[in-house]
């Protein structure tokens, strides 16, 4: 299984430490997206940014993510499963909001405790294939038009 | 010497440009409007202009933040002033966050419609600079219909 890490624009060392520590790289083959992060991991591939992102997580069987909610509708829309882990390394900290939204509507894992990671894995292969909406942004007109009264 | 109009577009970083750009895919082709585009890291756009502006925190410092903050609110006088030599402002979005309270808070003043876009991370709790726009701008959207209970007088959006 292909597992692809990522964590954005913030870095988000327990993160890939934890992936480090817990996830075999006999069983899976890991890519780590770190940015700014210090902490390099020693059994998994990493980038700090790439280009192709998109590629990246087409690629991926599993995506490990943080709460950026960029990331997370990119991977509603491309239907891939995901497991988010709020980074709780932030000063603002709200990405348990999105976190939540995605427990409560059923559309992906969150892992609030990076001990239990491997076996978050391991319930991600049993997902039912995601259902996600989107009602897409209808007021750029209403926007436009309102600037040019 | 008349001034160009133009439409200010002003974004934080990570999913706040991202909100940025997904908001300029929905722009009409045959859009007429310039653009004048503000915020950490430029994003690339037909009939535009772009200026540096730096977030007013770090997101993980709060040392560096007193620095930011004060170049910020240097900055932006700086540029505001640039910008409105040059241009006369229709009207202003911003997806967010802190990096527009400031500027928001100018244009307002200058009678200039303003527009906030608050993030679609956001369902159930609110922002200091969600809190702060809703009270500064003109119009205030939501991408989440959960916040509605928050913001009454908000417009659903749909999400970007």
């Amino acid at each position: 299984m292909k597992i692809l890490v990522t964590v954005g624009s913030s870095p988000f060392n327990k993160l890939i430490s934890a992936v480090d520590q817990f996830v075999s790289n006999d069983e899976y083959t890991v890519r780590c997206q770190i940015s700014a992060g210090t902490y390099i991991p020693k059994k998994h591939k990493a980038f700090r940014f790439t280009s192709n992102f998109i590629d990246e997580i087409k690629q991926a069987d599993l995506i490990i993510t943080h709460g950026g909610a960029g990331t997370i509708y990119q991977l509603l829309e491309l239907n891939k499963k995901f497991i988010v882990v709020p980074n709780t390394e932030r000063i603002d900290n709200h990405q348990t909001d999105i976190a939540n939204y995605i427990t409560e509507k059923k559309l992906g894992l969150t892992c609030d405790n990076l001990d239990l990671l491997q076996v978050f894995i391991e319930k991600s292969t049993s997902l039912p294939p995601i259902n996600y909406q989107k009602n897409p942004f209808f007021l750029t007109q209403s926007i436009l038009s309102y600037f040019k009264e | 010497m008349s001034r160009s109009e133009a439409v200010v577009l002003i974004y934080g970083e990570g999913g706040h440009q991202k909100e940025m750009e997904l908001f300029i895919d929905t722009l009409p082709k045959n859009d007429t409007i310039f653009y004048i585009l503000l915020g950490p890291h430029k994003i690339k756009k037909n009939n535009s202009t772009y200026f540096y502006l730096n977030d007013i925190r770090h997101k993980n410092n709060r040392l560096k933040s007193v620095y930011m903050s004060a170049k910020h609110i240097l900055l932006t006088l700086h540029t505001l002033l640039k910008i409105s030599l040059k241009y006369k402002s229709l009207g202003i979005i911003s997806t967010g966050p802190g990096i527009a309270i400031l500027p928001f808070a100018i244009f307002k003043l200058l009678k200039v419609k303003t527009i906030y876009i608050e993030s679609f991370c956001r369902f159930k709790t609110s922002s200091i600079a969600g809190r702060a726009m809703y009270k500064i701008s003109n119009r205030f959207l939501v991408q989440n219909e959960e916040l509605l209970a928050i913001y009454p007088k908000a417009e659903y959006s749909g999400r970007l």
